[in-house]
């Protein structure tokens, strides 16, 4: 089984490596952020590869129920994907985060008040709102022409009344 | 079907326990102890009746992690996310399109920064003095850790 580990782990290692290689790729040749497709290619390319080298291990010594454990390799590979990219979202869109960034930049003391105003290094909260609502727009979820916000497109509703549904069973009150 | 009943149980125990207490902490200890107690269920009933042997245990093990995960980070978008927060004002209004202003204006009054300066204040990473905050030791590390994490995965701190 150690063995079957070392496969997800090397293969995950892999894809990691290609991704982050090919996003130095895209800041050294400056392409455009709409190639955000291409960089899951090494993900996907991972879950084949692990496939490959598990049907190779399985010729090779015989186990029970070998669909299981192929599928478990490949939840345990998207799992190890999952937090990578959850954990590279966190660093880059993490509210709380950036507060804390924001306070080192700025000899750890600061007010509320101007807090708020230097949110995000100088975007401001104001500015912060900008640009989600460029990222649901650009998602397809509302219309958004830079003045006007709205209305939801039917995702986006479906979204929304998720979040709500969500929210009140689990008694949030006070979120995001 | 071992896996689908430990998470069945992990997200009942969930949302029950929420219901019955509410708070507006996250709670990421409690519900990591819930995770463990659904991924018990699962061993359980995949050993007992599902008859697993053997290498197959790890497999099980691993399908529940991929199912944990995927709900802890739903789990923090639903508590968390600004986006999410958005969409449900937006629904509020009907069909109709908002002034950008009216929901920058709902959302800078309300209290949530101070909220998040809040929690941040209860886990050692800020200090509120009046209407100061102060980085602590511990936010400092986090900020210095986070800064060095992305130029090393290549992100940018846009927060």
């Amino acid at each position: 089984m150690f063995e079957i580990f070392s496969y997800v782990a090397m293969t995950f290692c892999g894809a990691v490596l290609l991704h982050r290689g090919l996003l130095s790729i895209r800041s050294c040749f400056q392409i455009p952020e709409q190639s955000k497709l291409i960089l899951s290619v090494p993900f996907i390319v991972g879950i084949g590869f692990l496939w490959y080298l598990l049907e190779l291990r399985f010729t090779e010594v015989s186990y029970a129920w070998p669909l299981t454990i192929t599928l478990g390799a490949i939840a345990l590979y998207l799992a190890g994907i999952i937090v990578y990219v959850e954990f590279r979202a966190l660093l880059s869109r993490g509210y709380s985060l950036r507060i804390v960034i924001d306070l080192l930049e700025r000899d750890g003391c600061l007010g509320i008040q101007q807090l708020k105003g230097s949110y995000g290094g100088g975007l401001s909260l104001s500015g912060l709102i900008v640009k989600r609502l460029k990222s649901l727009a650009d998602l397809g979820f509302l219309q958004f022409d830079g003045r006007k916000v709205g209305p939801l497109t039917p995702i986006g509703r479906a979204c929304a009344t998720i979040a709500v549904f969500a929210r009140s069973l689990l008694r949030l009150e006070r979120v995001g | 079907m071992s896996a689908g009943i430990g998470a069945a149980t992990f997200v009942g125990l969930h949302v029950l326990w929420w219901r019955c207490s509410a708070s507006n902490n996250p709670r990421i200890g409690l519900l990591f102890v819930l995770a463990i107690i659904g991924v018990a269920v699962s061993f359980t009933v995949g050993i007992l009746v599902c008859e697993i042997v053997d290498e197959a245990r790890w497999a099980l093990l691993w399908i529940d992690v991929l199912l944990v995960v995927l709900y802890f980070f739903l789990y923090a978008g639903i508590v968390r996310s600004v986006s999410l927060t958005l969409l449900t004002h937006l629904r509020q209004g009907g069909h109709q399109s908002l002034e950008l202003q009216s929901i920058i204006d709902e959302y800078s009054t309300s209290s949530r920064f101070e909220d998040r300066i809040r929690l941040m204040h209860e886990s050692g990473f800020v200090k509120v003095s009046g209407e100061f905050v102060i980085l602590t030791k511990k936010g400092r590390l986090l900020a210095q850790s986070a800064k060095g994490m992305s130029r090393l995965l290549g992100t940018v701190l846009e927060g």
